[in-house]
């Protein structure tokens, strides 16, 4: 995977939700060695204590836990704290987007469910 | 450990302050951009700490030394930049390993390797080559000699893209490899703040701001939206620079210490400044924008 | 990463290693100036016609005089050379100090001066076989068989002590220039005006200067002046640059 350099997102949170992703989809798997902050920089092409910065926020959220001397492992309950989080964040704030875009356009709280309802059900269809 | 500390530097060429009581460090083992307009004093900077220039007033100390014809800072820094020169009478190769009998923690194979990647002709002589070509060369001398403190001065002048690329890849993985204090002053902001732990911005011979770069990342915002409420809720914010784009709509750089939520809610919109843009920004407060030369040229 | 401890004469060491292989520009210099000399002392030399009634004695001599002064003035130049800005670059490209960057320069000059006076001495046999070659000579006289080892080898160091005093002249002309570029123009209007106020029916002034080293008969005495000169213009190199900036 390539960061995306001119996102508006940190490159340091970029990091953290790439070893996120990495772990949802099974590539890291509990208790395994995350990589390290140089491992991490030589991947991406960043300074070191960027890395560093993007493992110690999933360390803090208690994805990841520290061994010490030895680096950073995949903590036990990464999955649910991952899972949890994006409920949390980034759907509520993808729904907070569309509300308010849904008041901008003067549409309806009825008409926006409505819309809502149609699209779980496509998505559901295929 | 602090590799390097200025307080109250200055140093004056006739009347002018060329530095005008600087006053920051550096710490050990990182990689610092050291940005500024030109003329803003990093050249003079650099050579005051490589120990090239003389210091006017104030204190400055390079491993805890001061480098003014200090041998041992010589010898354990190197300053890289487009004017650096080398005898007509060795090429290339030659020069190489001449610069390693200098040079305790000389590199030959990576120099070797980089002139070969570079595709250098290692009989030719240093002015024979093209001033990208000479910028390639600069900067492998610079890597190789593995100075515990290596200054880079605008060191990719006239690099292609490409090239530039390379550096700023190499640079890193040779940083990763074997720590060490690195300064690069550069124009290029954008392409090499991802390789950057710190960066010190300095105009007029001053330092503006010394930060880490995801914290300059996160210094300012963009708000843009109707002009009057912009306006109105400037009165509590930090104004950075602004640029009205017409009576309607204007936006606004200030600093970010505020809860973005409250200000959405008004429907201004809220982004990131780039860390090369919020450099120009905070270095152009009082002229203005380059607007403003052609608004007055067109009033009178 | 650790810092590497420096000793200055482990760096003045390596600097005057690098100047013997980047400064081969001073050896052709060298080489192609001895040549005019030794060329034009063939063609020139001094020569005297005596004569009687009966034959006509023609005296022509040749020596190596001009040779040494041609190589006097390459010490000069090359000195000068020394101190410019492309030179010491050059130098502090790598790692260097003022120090250092005197020191070498200064032991790489001693160098190349003993080349410099070996050579011209050896000229001699060099322009006594062209002569003997080229001119219709019937009596070959030269004086050497009859000069003591020692007073020859007195010849030879008074021969290196000018070629040196007119290297270290030229240094801190140079290092003098360097300091104040407005010296290259001061410098000459200062000497020679100097000379017009001090000179006078008694004392003429910048002949004394020449003749306080060149009309020395004492070779001990000479010694002593030639070294103690040497010594402070060379210090002097030293004090003034060490507050030169470079690059």
């Amino acid at each position: 995977m390539v960061l995306n350099m001119d996102s508006t997102i940190p490159i340091y949170v970029q990091i953290a939700e790439w070893l996120e992703n990495e772990i949802l989809n099974g590539n890291l798997k509990v208790d395994e060695k995350v990589y390290s902050q140089y491992k991490l920089a030589d991947l991406f092409t960043i300074n070191p204590a960027t890395a560093a910065k993007g493992l110690n926020l999933l360390y803090e959220e208690k994805i990841l836990y520290n061994k010490r001397g030895l680096g950073k492992f995949v903590s036990s309950e990464a999955l649910d704290i991952i899972l949890e989080k994006r409920k949390n964040q980034k759907l509520k704030g993808l729904l907070e987007e569309a509300v308010q875009e849904a008041v901008r356009l003067s549409v309806t709280n009825e008409d926006l469910l409505e819309m809502l309802k149609e699209i779980m059900k496509e998505s559901k269809g295929e | 450990m602090k590799v390097i500390e200025c307080e109250g530097l200055v140093k004056t060429y006739g009347s002018i302050n060329a530095l005008d009581r600087i006053t920051f460090s550096i710490e050990e083992n990182t990689i610092t951009g050291l940005i500024g307009r030109n003329g803003a004093g990093k050249t003079t900077l650099l050579k005051v700490i490589a120990g090239f220039w003389r210091e006017t007033e104030g204190r400055v100390k390079v491993f805890e030394r001061s480098p003014f014809n200090n041998l041992e800072v010589s010898m354990n820094s190197i300053f890289v930049d487009d004017m650096m020169s080398f005898t007509y009478t060795l090429n290339l190769k030659e020069v190489l390993t001449e610069a390693q009998a200098f040079y305790p923690n000389w590199d030959a194979k990576l120099a070797e390797g980089l002139l070969e990647y570079f595709n250098f002709n290692p009989r030719l002589v240093h002015q024979s080559l093209s001033k990208g070509k000479r910028s390639t060369f600069n900067m492998i001398v610079g890597l190789a000699a593995k100075c515990p403190l290596t200054i880079f001065d605008e060191p990719t002048t006239g690099m292609d893209a490409a090239v530039r690329k390379d550096f700023y890849r190499a640079l890193l993985k040779d940083y990763l490899f074997s720590p060490r204090t690195i300064i690069i002053s550069s124009h290029h902001l954008d392409e090499m703040e991802d390789i950057l732990e710190d960066i010190l911005l300095v105009d007029e011979g001053k330092k503006v701001l010394q930060l880490p770069v995801d914290e300059f990342k996160e210094y300012a915002v963009t708000l843009s939206g109707k002009t009057a409420i912009v306006m109105q809720i400037l009165e509590d914010k930090d104004v950075i620079y602004k640029r009205n784009i017409d009576l309607d709509s204007c936006s606004v750089v200030v600093r970010n210490n505020f809860s973005h939520e409250s200000v959405k809610r008004l429907g201004i919109n809220v982004s990131p400044v780039t860390p090369s843009d919020l450099c120009v920004y905070l270095t152009n407060q009082a002229k203005g924008g380059i607007d403003d030369v052609f608004n007055q040229s067109k009033s009178v | 990463m650790s810092l590497t401890k420096v000793s200055l004469s482990n760096v003045v060491l390596k600097q005057y290693r690098y100047k013997l292989k980047a400064y081969t520009g001073v050896f052709m210099a060298l080489m192609v100036v001895q040549v005019i000399g030794i060329l034009l002392s063939i063609a020139g030399g001094g020569s005297g016609s005596f004569s009687n009634n009966v034959y006509t004695l023609d005296v022509t001599v040749s020596s190596s005089s001009l040779v040494i002064v041609l190589t006097m003035i390459w010490a000069f130049m090359n000195a000068i050379l020394m101190t410019t800005k492309s030179y010491r670059e050059d130098d502090f490209t790598f790692v260097s100090n003022r120090l250092s960057y005197n020191l070498s320069n200064m032991v790489f000059l001693l160098t190349a001066c003993i080349i410099g006076a070996a050579t011209a001495l050896l000229s001699t046999g060099v322009i006594r076989i062209l002569f003997y070659l080229i001119h219709d000579v019937d009596i070959f006289l030269t004086l050497t068989y009859q000069v003591a080892i020692g007073d020859y080898f007195a010849g030879a160091l008074a021969t290196l002590l000018y070629i040196l005093l007119a290297a270290t002249a030229g240094y801190l002309v140079g290092m003098m220039t360097q300091f104040n570029k407005r010296l290259i123009i001061l410098l000459p209007v200062i000497l020679v005006g100097l000379n017009y106020v001090v000179q006078s029916n008694a004392n003429p002034g910048f002949v004394n200067i020449l003749k306080f080293y060149f009309m020395e008969y004492s070779f001990t005495v000479f010694l002593l002046k030639a070294i103690v000169t040497i010594l402070i213009g060379s210090g002097l190199a030293i004090l003034l640059s060490n507050r030169l900036e470079v690059r």
